[in-house]
Parts: C-alpha cells; structure tokens; sequence
C-alpha cells in the first residue's frame, strides 16, 4: 500500500481502505482494502454486484462513514483528522448528493428543494431560492420552480436532484444509482445533463451504479467485487478500445 | 432552515392535524376544567367582592373559609372600633334562614346583614334592578337577588295548586323569615353564591331580629384604617387587642381558597383533571410526534448529510413542537373561551380564565410538546447520515 500523496491535483485519494459491520460471527468485511484516485475533472463509474462494496466506499469517500482503516484524503483533507462538526461543515461546503430515489423534501417546491444546501450553508432564504431558480433554469427546469416534487415527472425530479447537488458548488458530488428508477432514454438524458453541468475542471463525480447503458458517460470505470477494486477502465485513453487496469 | 422545519411539520396534513388535535384536546380539557376551578374558586369568596369598602375582615380565630361563620360577641366591635389605627368598624352578618314565601312553601335562604347606618356590604347602587338600597330603611324591608326572585322565590300563580306555573316574586310582597315578616323593597344582581342558594340583604339589626336568639350574632366585622396606617400592621394590632382573627380580603380569600383547594379535596380533583390532560396530550401528541419525526428521519438524514448537524435538526424538531404546542393551546384555549362563553349566564358554572390560566396552560402544553419532541429527538440526534444510500 503507498502512502496517500497530498497533492490536490486528486479530488479523491484512497489507499488500503477497510470497513467492516457488525461482531464476532456477524462481522461483514465491506471493504478490503481499497485502492482508488480520481482525480479533479474526472466522472468516475463504481460498479459491481450488490454488495461488493460500492455504496460502503462512497459513503465513506462522501465522509458520512467512518473508515476501519487505511488512508483516504478528499482534496487533501482526511476526515478523520477532523472534528464531527467540522466534518459535517466541511461536507454541506464540498459535496454534492445524487440519491437514486431522487429524496426530495416531498412539502418542499423544487426551488426550495434545490436551496436546502445553500440554507444549511447560511445562506439567506432569498438569495438561496434565487440562485436555485437559477440552476433550475440550467438544468431545464427553470418553469418549474414553484412545483412540488409529486408534480414532477421521474427524470424532472431527477434533475431538481441534480440542481440540489449542484447549487453550491461543491468539489465532488457522489451519486448513487442516479438513473436506476429512470427509463433508459430519461436515464440517458439525466447523464447528458450530468456531464454537460457538473463535471467540470475543478470538479469530480463518483457515480455507484449498476446501469451498464450508462457506462458511456464514464471516465473510468472501477469494477468492484467482494470490498476490493477488480479492476479500472479507462475509457478516455481511447475511444472505441479502453484500457483495462487490473488492480490485483 | 426554520422554513424548511416549518413546511416539513404542515406539509404533511394528517399527522399535522393528528399532533395539533391532541395538543388541543389536552388544551382544552385543561383550560375548561381549570376555568371552572376558578370560577368555583371565586364563588367560594363572592362574599368578599360584594364588600369592595371593606379593607380589613375581623372573624373568629377558627374560621376556615367566608361561608364558615363562626359569630363573636356583639361587644367585639366595640373593641375593634377601638384599636388605634381604625378608621371605621361595622357589623356584618351571614347566616341560613328558613323563608316562608307567599304561596307557604319554604325555602332556605341566606341572609346578609349590612350595616344599619352607612349600608356598606349591601348591593352596589349600578347593581339594583329595582327599588333602591336606601328602601331597607324601611321597616322589615329586605332586598332580594334577581336570581332569587325568578327561581327559588318564585311564587305559585294558584297557591292551591302545586303544579300551578310560578311566576317571580316582586317588589312589595311579603315572606316570613322565620315566622317574622319581611317585605321586599328591591331587587338585585348579585354575585353567584357557591351554594347557590337563596340571597337576601337586610340591615344588620334587623338580620339578628330575623335569626334565632343568640349570644353570639356578629358573623364578620369590616373594618377600614385610618390613612397613612399599613393595613398589615393594623391586622396585627386588632389581633394582638382582640384574640380575634384580622385578614385582609387578599389574605380572607388566600385563606378561603387553601380551605378548598387542599382541605375541601377539590385540588386534587381538579389536579388529577389536569394531569389527564397532560398525561392525554402525552400520549396522543407525543405518539402522533414521534410517528411524524419516524416517517420524516429519511429527510432529516439527507439534511445530516449534507451537512446540517445533530443541534440543527434538533432546532428544526423543537421548532416544530413549539409550532405544534401554539396551535394547539391556542385551538384549545379558543373551544374552552367559547364554552365559558356558552355558560356565561349559567347559575350553575361560574367559568373564569385568569392570566395565570392562560398563562400556566401555554407552559404546560408548551412542555406537553417538547415532552413530545423529546421522545423523538434521541432517534435524531443519533441518526446515522450513511442510511442515506440505504
């Protein structure tokens, strides 16, 4: 295992990370020591069978787990350096949520929805329904500010899910399965959106999921199975042939 | 944020009703049994408020309440009148009689004798119906209350006849307060009596003429200090020179109110009303509260991990008691002014809402609610933001 570099050049840097759940008999092993680096500007796919780890390791990468062990840093910061409180700040400042059931404060409008983490940050209550009418507008919603979750289409939900993740801009967003409970061509729309407003230069996306008609949105590709990472595909070296990385 | 907890608590309608109509039972039931409590407080030392000149109240050493008359010696006012200090002293008399009404059917009554010379304890001049309080200078005049003279005095249209209708009985007719005539010259409002019982006013003299020989008549003597004196002081002195007990009409109603509250057993009844009520608000809001925190803690997670922490949401879930407790008590508060409101003419239920009432009613449901909160809060501030991709 090599120590983690410091540099911030990578918004993600994880080396040898374990967690585990439960005792004795009980005792599940979710990670096994992961390995994993995604750097600023990149969409990285975590995929694999249900339970091999994945939503574990975002969780963990997203700094609401507690790792077991291993070294992991997220922009140079590793969060068990870090108080509780200043963990949480740091989080509702740096990263971004994408749910797969999209979790929108159903008493809430889409603008309001999409404020929530501008308001946790301090924002006043006007200028955060301002600024996220604006990223409503960008991700097309901007008609539909006024419009409670339950008057939203799956894939419009979606996107206020998006406009939620975005509004602060945040330095990493994960998302989990964010187009399981989509069509594929609302899907497919969703990860255009994702890559048109979100990846960005100083900005990195982790995507858990396990829509393989998706893959295509991805940098890389990381397969993982039983805690580990099997391997990573990198589907920006070339395109039609990736590369394929072993990592054991 | 605030907002936000705002719009999670009213957004989901039925459990915001659930929460708020338990907050309001518990509200009412408490302000409706706590006002008429006091209602019944008041009517317990009604005697005191129809005496408003009366600064201090002599009575006999063992008297437990105003209706608990014990009589002194005539010659105590005298004695009373001596104390320096005292302005004035006058002889006030209450007592049951057996009234024998025109058409011969009896009925017990109470008899309040006034001074014979300034009239003080009788009817307040604004309160007379008919005839006025100088008319008991008349011979065997007595002055009756209006509630009296429509109900216990009403008189039988055909005396012969015992299911003839009553009609009230009137200014100039006569009764006998025991076997002595009595005419009535007026007729009065007055303040309910807790026994609700019969009320007549007649001057002091004529009272004791009224009453069975005794040697003992004078019920109450009120008195007044000179100016500048300080009434406590006074209190003292007349007791220090008379044996006898002085109190003034705060400190004869805190006495009243003792005797009632916890001797008569009506504290513990009244109290064990409210504690139902608390123990219901309890139950119903703090289930329904707890079920409203259960169903929303999904939400609370995401807010966990975005970044809101443990004493933010534990804010919002306070907020949303507080909130919650408001409508309640104010629901509550508003259906039991409107029953006072119903029975304000009723010669049964004296219904009262002092500050403290509404004061002490918003406290409690006020904890009701966070009690509530409580129950709940632990699951929040516990709650693990990792279930978020759960």
């Amino acid at each position: 295992m090599k120590p983690v570099s410091t540099k911030t050049n990578l918004a993600v840097e994880c080396r040898g990370v374990t967690k585990s759940y439960g005792k004795g008999d009980a005792k599940v092993h979710a990670l096994r020591g992961v390995d994993i680096s995604i750097g600023v500007g990149e969409l990285l796919m975590l995929v694999g069978p249900s339970g091999c780890g994945k939503t574990t390791l975002i969780s963990v990468i997203a700094g609401i787990l507690d790792r077991d062990g291993g070294e992991c840093r997220v922009f140079g910061h590793d969060y068990m350096q870090m108080s509780g409180r200043e963990r949480t700040r740091w989080r509702g400042k740096t990263i971004g949520f994408v749910f797969q059931s999209f979790n929108l404060l159903p008493t809430l409008s889409a603008a309001e929805n999409v404020a929530v983490p501008l308001l946790i940050n301090g924002h006043s209550r006007s200028r955060a329904i301002s600024k996220a009418k604006d990223v409503l507008a960008r991700v097309g919603l901007g008609d539909r500010w006024k419009s409670l979750p339950s008057q939203l289409s799956g894939g419009q939900q979606q996107r206020v899910a998006i406009a939620r993740a975005l509004v602060h801009d945040p330095k990493l967003i994960v998302c989990d399965e964010p187009t399981s409970a989509l069509d594929h061509e609302t899907g497919h729309r969703v990860m255009e959106l994702f890559r048109e407003v979100a990846v960005g230069e100083d900005r990195a996306l982790v995507v858990v999921t396990h829509d393989a008609r998706i893959f295509e949105f991805a940098d890389r590709i990381a397969r993982m199975d039983d805690g580990h990472i099997e391997s990573i595909e990198d589907k920006k070296r070339s395109v039609g042939t990736s590369s394929i990385t072993s990592v054991q | 944020m605030n907002l936000l907890a705002l719009k999670m608590l009213i957004g989901d309608r039925a459990k915001y009703l659930g929460i708020i109509s338990g907050l309001c039972f518990a509200s009412l039931l408490i302000v409706q049994q706590m006002g008429i409590f006091f209602g019944f407080l008041s009517l317990t030392s009604s005697a005191l408020a129809r005496v408003p000149e009366a600064r201090l109240w002599v009575a006999d050493p063992d008297v437990r309440f105003i209706g608990d008359s014990r009589p002194m010696l005539d010659n105590m006012l005298l004695r009373v009148r001596s104390v320096p200090g005292v302005a004035w002293a006058i002889p006030y008399y209450n007592g049951n009689l057996r009234a024998r009404l025109p058409d011969g059917r009896g009925e017990t009554c109470s008899v309040v004798g006034i001074d014979d010379a300034s009239l003080i304890g009788g009817p307040h001049p604004s309160n007379m119906i008919e005839g006025t309080v100088e008319n008991l200078r008349m011979s065997d005049s007595i002055i009756i209350d209006q509630r009296t003279a429509q109900t216990m005095f009403a008189v039988r249209e055909n005396p012969s006849d015992p299911n003839s209708p009553r009609r009230p009985i009137r200014v100039g007719e006569t009764i006998e307060l025991n076997d002595q005539r009595a005419t009535i010259v007026g007729i009065c409002k007055t303040l309910l009596q807790l026994q609700g019982e019969a009320t007549v006013f007649t001057t002091f003299n004529r009272a004791i003429k009224f009453a069975p020989a005794e040697r003992r008549r004078t019920s109450f003597i009120l008195a007044a200090p000179n100016e500048g004196v300080d009434v406590r002081q006074l209190c003292q002195d007349i007791k220090s020179a008379t044996g006898m007990l002085a109190m003034t009409p705060q400190e004869f109603q805190d006495k009243t109110w003792n005797f009632f509250v916890f001797e008569g057993g009506f504290g513990v009844f009244f109290g064990i009303t409210v504690l139902f009520g608390v123990v219901i608000g309890v139950g119903i809001a703090g289930q329904m509260f707890y079920n409203f925190v259960t169903d929303n803690l999904r939400y609370f997670a995401i807010l966990k991990a975005m970044g809101s922490g443990a004493s933010r949401l534990v804010q919002m879930v306070i907020l949303q008691a507080t909130v919650a407790g408001l409508m309640g008590w104010a629901l509550g508060m508003g259906l039991a002014s409107g029953f006072g409101y119903l029975v304000r003419d009723s010669d049964q239920i004296l219904f009262e809402i002092p500050p403290v009432l509404f004061g002490g009613s918003l406290v409690l449901i006020l904890m009701i609610s966070w009690l509530s909160a409580m129950m709940s809060m632990r699951t929040v501030i516990r709650l693990d933001p990792a279930t978020v991709f759960k």
